[in-house]
C-alpha cells in the first residue's frame, strides 16, 4: 500500500500545484512557521509563488523590449499568455493566493515575478497574433486557449503554447468551432455577390484572403478600388467578420504615419480607408510595409531608446481615387481588385450576420483548404508576381486546392498586368500617355514629339510640362510603360532618347476583360488633371527643370 | 500508589463563605487531570471542606463533573483538525478524466476483465467473486442485516443455482467467527472481525455520477480493482490497498488514504473502517428500479 499511497499523495501534490490549493497550502505553511521575521517570510512567499508559476507554466519577454511592460506569463493550465503588468494576470494571482492586491506581501510577490520575467530563467520570444505561420505549418488562434494547426498532415484543434507559438489573451481570434467546412466566398452573400470589374477580381480577392493566416515575410497591400457604392470598404470588413477580429478601418490622415506603423504592429488585418487624398508619406510608407519593412524610431520621453514597429499586418487599402499609386514603385507591390457599384441592396446587418453564422463552417473550410495547400509539393509556374513570388507560389497552390488552378494562374497574371495599368491610370503624366496612345497609332519619337502628341490628347498640358520632364517622368514610369504599351527606348541623334509604345491591347488584365473599362475611374481622374500640379510628391519639379540634360529612362 | 490531596491541590479550602464550591470544583479537576481515582478525590475533598456538603451530593456531583469532562483528555488536548477540502483539485481531476474519457462506456472499454456485454445482472456478481478473491475466502455477501459469512465457493454455488444476488458485500474476507463490536456485541462482519485487509471502499455522494467516473478516471494513480454503480447516486471504487495488518490499515488507509488524499478530494470519511459495506454488482435495486452494475474490474488494480 505504502507505494501506491505514495504514487497517489504525488499525483494529489501534483494537482494541487496545477490549482490555486497548491500555493494556498505551501502559503499557509509559511506563515505558520515560528520565529520569522516580516522579511524572511515575504522572501519565503516569493520563493514560493516563483516555484508554483515555474511548476505549472513558464515566464517569457519580449525579445524586441525586454523590460517589466513586456513580461509575460504564460499559464499552461489555462493556456494563456498573459502580461505580468496587465489586470487580468494580477487579479489571477491574488485571487489564487487568496492575498490582497494592495496587501505588502502580493506587492512584493508581484515584484519577484516582474523581476523572474526578465532573468535567464525566462525566455525571449516574439509573441503571435491572431495568427502565425512557421515552415510547414499555419496556426489560426480559437479564443485564448486553443489553436487550429493546419499542416500538410492534418487541421488539428491544439494547446495554445504548442510548437512554441504562442498568442498573448488580448491578441486571438474569439473562439470558433473546427467544424464541417463551406466556402464563405460562397455561401455569404457580401463576397458571392462582390461586383468586380474584371472576371479575376473575385479569385484575387478570396487567394488573398486564404493568405492571410499564413504571415508570409512579404505581403502584398490589397487595393479595393471602385466608385462610390461600389462596397470596397465592406469587403474588406467581411473579411474582418469572417475572421472574427475587431474592423480596423482606419482613416488615413496628413500627420498618420506613427498611427500606420502602430497598426501594421500589431499584426492580424488592418484597413485603411478612402486612401483617395494626395499623403506623402502613404506611398512609402505602404511600400515599405509590403516589403517587410518597419519603422525605427526614438520612444517617447527617452533620449536614447529607440522602439521599432514591424510591418506584422496585412494592409488593405480602399480608394475610390487612388492617387497613392502614382508611385511605381509602390504599384509593383499592389493586388488591384476593381469594383462596380453594386446593384440592389442588403441591409449591412443582414450581410453580418450571413457571415458570423457561417463563421465557423467559413474558417474550417480556409484551414482544409490550407492544408491541402501545404500538402501540394507539385512545382508552380514562376513570373506570376514578380515582387511577392512567395504569395503567387502559395496562391497556385491555394487555386489547385480550391479546384480551380487555371483560374489562380489566371487571375495572378492578369493582377501582374493590372499593377501596370494601375499605375500609369493614377499617374498624372501616364494617363494622359494611357490616353494619347488609345488612339490605336503607335508611336515612335523623342521625348519632345511625344510631347506634341500628349498635348493633342489633352491641350491643358501646353505650358506646364517640357520634354525634358516628360522624359523624366517616363524614366519613373518605364517598367509599367514596358508592360503596358510594349514601351522600348534606343539612343537617337545627338545624345537624344527615341522612345518606341504601341497602344494598348485589349488583353490588360491578362486576357480577362478589357483594361479599360467604362467604369474604371481613370476618366475621372483625368479630369482631375488640369487641377492636380504636374508633380508628384516625388517629384520636385524646381529641381527638374535645372537639370542641364534630358534624362532618358534606364 | 495513589497521590495525596496536597500533591494535585496545594491551596487549602478556603472558610465557608470564602468561596468553598469554587476551591472544590477546582480540586476535583485537579484530581481528574492528576489521574487519582474518582473515589479517593471525593473522600479527600470531603475530609478537606471546612464547612458539610450543601447539598449531601456536593461533592459527589462536582467529582462527577469533573471527571465526566476530563475523561481521555489530556490538559493539552486539541481536537484533530479536519482534513482541509480540496474542490479544486478534485475538478482538476474531473476535467482530466473528462479529457482522457470517464464515461462509462470508457470504462468499459478500459476494463482488463472482460465483462459481460449483456444487461447487468447475476454474471457482474459472478464476475467479481470469480476474480477478486480465493475460492475459499470468507465473504459477508447479504442485506443491511445479514449475518452470514462463508466461503466464496459457497456464494457463487448459490447464485449460479439461481439465487438472487444480495445487495450488500464487505470486500475483505472475514475471519467467519464472531468478534467484538466497540458497542460490547457480538457480531461476525464487524471490525475485528476482517481478517484480511485488501480493499478499502470509497464513494462520494456530492456530485453526479458522471463527475464520478471522470473523477477516478482522471485519478489515474489510484489502484482500482472494482467500479460499482450503487444504482443510486454514487458509484463505489475498491481500491486494492493490501495492508498486512490492522495498524497497517489505521496507519496506510484511514490516515494516509483517507485522511491525506480520499477525505480533501470529497469522499465520504465514513468508509474508513475496514468492514465497510458497499454495493454488491448484479443485484437489482427495486426501490431504485435499477441494477447494481459493475463497471469496471481489474483485480490487479494497475492501470
Amino acid at each position: 500500500m505504502n507505494k501506491a499511497l505514495e504514487q497517489m499523495e504525488a499525483e494529489v501534490a501534483e494537482a494541487m500545484n496545477t490549482t490555486p490549493e497548491g500555493i494556498q497550502k505551501e502559503l499557509w505553511q509559511i506563515s505558520q512557521t515560528p520565529k520569522m521575521t516580516a522579511t524572511e517570510r515575504q522572501t519565503a512567499y516569493c520563493d514560493a509563488v516563483l516555484g508554483w508559476l515555474h511548476l505549472r507554466g513558464a515566464f517569457y519577454h519580449l525579445t524586441a523590449r525586454p523590460d517589466f511592460e513586456g513580461g509575460l506569463y504564460f499559464d499552461r493550465e489555462r493556456r494563456l499568455l498573459l502580461r505580468i503588468r496587465s489586470d487580468s494576470f494580477l487579479a489571477w494571482l491574488a485571487d489564487a493566493l487568496g492575498m490582497n492586491k494592495a496587501g505588502r506581501d502580493f506587492q512584493f510577490i508581484q515584484s519577484a515575478v516582474e523581476v523572474e520575467s526578465l532573468t535567464e530563467r525566462s525566455t525571449g520570444i516574439e509573441p503571435s497574433t491572431y495568427w502565425a505561420g512557421r515552415p510547414g505549418a499555419v496556426y489560426l488562434s480559437s479564443g485564448p486557449g486553443h489553436v487550429v494547426r493546419v499542416t500538410a498532415e492534418a487541421v488539428a484543434v491544439v494547446d495554445n503554447g504548442t510548437d512554441g507559438v504562442l498568442f498573448p489573451a488580448e491578441a486571438v481570434l474569439p473562439p470558433w468551432v473546427l467544424t464541417e467546412p463551406a466556402n464563405p466566398f460562397e455561401a455569404c452573400t457580401l463576397f458571392r455577390e462582390m461586383s468586380t470589374t474584371a472576371p479575376h477580381g473575385k479569385l484575387l480577392f478570396q487567394l488573398w484572403a486564404l493568405s492571410l493566416p499564413t504571415e508570409q515575410q512579404t505581403k502584398p497591400p490589397l487595393v479595393t478600388t471602385g466608385t462610390v457604392g461600389s462596397g470596397k470598404t465592406r469587403a474588406i470588413v467581411g473579411l474582418f467578420e469572417l475572421f472574427g477580429l475587431l474592423p480596423r478601418v482606419n482613416a488615413v490622415t496628413k500627420g498618420g504615419e506613427g498611427d500606420f506603423w502602430t497598426e501594421l504592429d500589431g499584426g492580424g488585418l488592418v484597413c485603411f480607408d478612402n486612401a483617395d487624398t494626395r499623403i506623402d508619406w502613404l506611398p512609402d510608407a505602404l511600400a515599405a510595409a509590403a516589403t517587410g519593412g518597419c519603422q525605427s524610431k526614438r520612444k517617447l520621453y527617452s533620449d536614447s531608446e529607440r522602439v521599432t514597429l514591424r510591418a506584422r499586418a496585412w494592409v488593405a487599402v480602399t480608394s475610390a481615387n487612388p492617387a497613392f499609386a502614382a508611385d511605381a514603385g509602390l504599384s509593383d507591390r499592389l493586388l488591384v481588385v476593381r469594383l462596380n457599384r453594386r446593384t440592389g441592396s442588403t441591409a449591412e446587418a443582414a450581410l453580418s450576420a450571413e457571415i458570423v453564422a457561417a463563421r465557423d463552417a467559413g474558417l474550417s473550410w480556409v484551414c482544409h483548404t490550407l492544408h491541402r495547400a501545404l500538402a501540394d509539393a507539385e512545382a508552380v509556374p514562376g513570373g506570376l508576381n514578380a515582387r511577392h513570388p512567395d504569395f503567387a507560389a502559395l496562391a497556385v497552390r491555394l487555386g489547385r486546392a480550391m479546384g480551380r488552378e487555371a483560374e489562380a494562374v489566371a487571375a495572378l497574371r492578369a493582377a501582374e498586368a493590372d499593377k501596370s495599368l494601375f499605375n500609369l491610370e493614377n499617374d498624372t503624366v501616364g494617363v494622359v500617355v494611357l490616353e494619347a496612345m488609345r488612339g490605336g497609332e503607335s508611336f515612335n519619337g523623342t521625348a519632345a514629339e511625344l510631347m506634341e502628341r500628349l498635348k493633342t490628347a489633352d491641350p491643358t498640358l501646353e505650358g506646364h510640362l517640357s520634354a525634358r520632364r516628360l522624359g523624366k517622368r517616363l524614366s519613373k514610369l518605364w517598367p509599367h510603360l514596358v508592360a503596358v504599351l510594349g514601351a522600348r527606348q534606343e539612343p537617337g541623334h545627338g545624345g537624344s532618347i527615341r522612345y518606341s509604345l504601341k497602344p494598348p491591347s485589349n488583353g490588360c488584365y491578362g486576357g480577362f476583360e478589357t483594361a479599360f473599362s467604362g467604369k474604371s475611374p481613370a476618366r475621372e481622374n483625368i479630369g482631375t488633371f488640369a487641377q492636380t500640379p504636374f508633380e508628384t510628391h516625388q517629384t520636385h519639379q524646381q529641381a527638374e527643370d535645372c537639370l542641364p540634360f534630358e534624362v532618358g529612362p534606364p | 500508589m495513589s497521590k495525596t490531596l496536597q500533591q494535585y491541590q496545594p491551596e487549602p479550602c478556603p472558610h465557608s463563605g470564602g468561596g468553598v464550591h469554587a476551591w472544590m470544583l477546582s480540586t476535583a479537576n485537579r484530581a481528574a487531570r492528576a489521574g487519582v481515582s474518582q473515589v479517593d478525590a471525593e473522600q479527600d475533598i470531603l475530609r478537606a471542606m471546612t464547612r458539610p456538603p450543601s447539598p449531601a451530593s456536593e461533592v459527589s456531583s462536582a467529582v462527577a463533573k469533573a471527571y465526566r469532562e476530563h475523561v481521555g483528555i489530556s490538559p493539552t488536548y486539541q481536537p484533530k483538525p479536519k482534513p482541509k477540502p480540496l474542490p479544486k483539485t478534485r475538478e482538476h481531476f474531473i476535467q482530466r478524466g473528462r479529457e482522457i474519457g470517464g464515461s462509462e462506456a470508457d470504462w468499459f472499454h478500459r476494463s482488463p476483465y472482460y465483462l459481460p456485454e449483456a444487461e447487468p445482472g447475476p454474471e457482474d456478481a459472478l464476475a467479481v467473486l470469480r476474480t477478486l478473491w480465493p475460492s475459499y475466502g470468507q465473504l459477508f455477501v447479504g442485506d443491511r442485516y445479514g449475518r452470514r459469512v462463508e466461503p466464496v465457493r459457497d456464494i457463487m454455488a448459490r447464485i449460479e443455482a439461481g439465487a438472487t444476488v444480495p445487495p450488500h458485500i464487505i470486500p475483505n474476507p472475514l475471519s467467519g467467527g464472531e468478534h467484538f463490536t466497540k458497542d460490547g456485541k457480538p457480531s461476525t462482519r464487524c471490525d475485528d472481525a476482517v481478517a484480511s485487509f485488501w480493499y478499502a471502499v470509497a464513494e462520494m455522494d456530492d456530485m453526479s455520477r458522471e463527475a464520478q467516473l471522470e473523477f477516478w478516471a482522471g485519478f489515474t494513480s489510484a489502484p482500482i480493482a472494482a467500479l460499482v454503480d450503487s444504482a443510486g447516486k454514487s458509484i463505489h471504487a475498491w481500491l486494492r490497498v493490501d495492508c498486512s495488518t490492522r495498524e497497517a490499515w489505521a496507519q496506510d488507509v484511514r490516515q494516509g488514504l483517507f485522511g491525506r488524499v480520499l477525505i480533501p478530494l470529497g469522499c465520504d470519511a465514513s468508509c474508513q473502517n475496514e468492514s465497510r459495506l458497499s454495493r454488491m454488482p448484479g443485484h437489482y435495486r427495486a426501490e431504485k428500479q435499477a441494477w447494481q452494475k459493475l463497471l469496471y474490474l481489474n483485480p490487479e488494480a494497475a492501470r
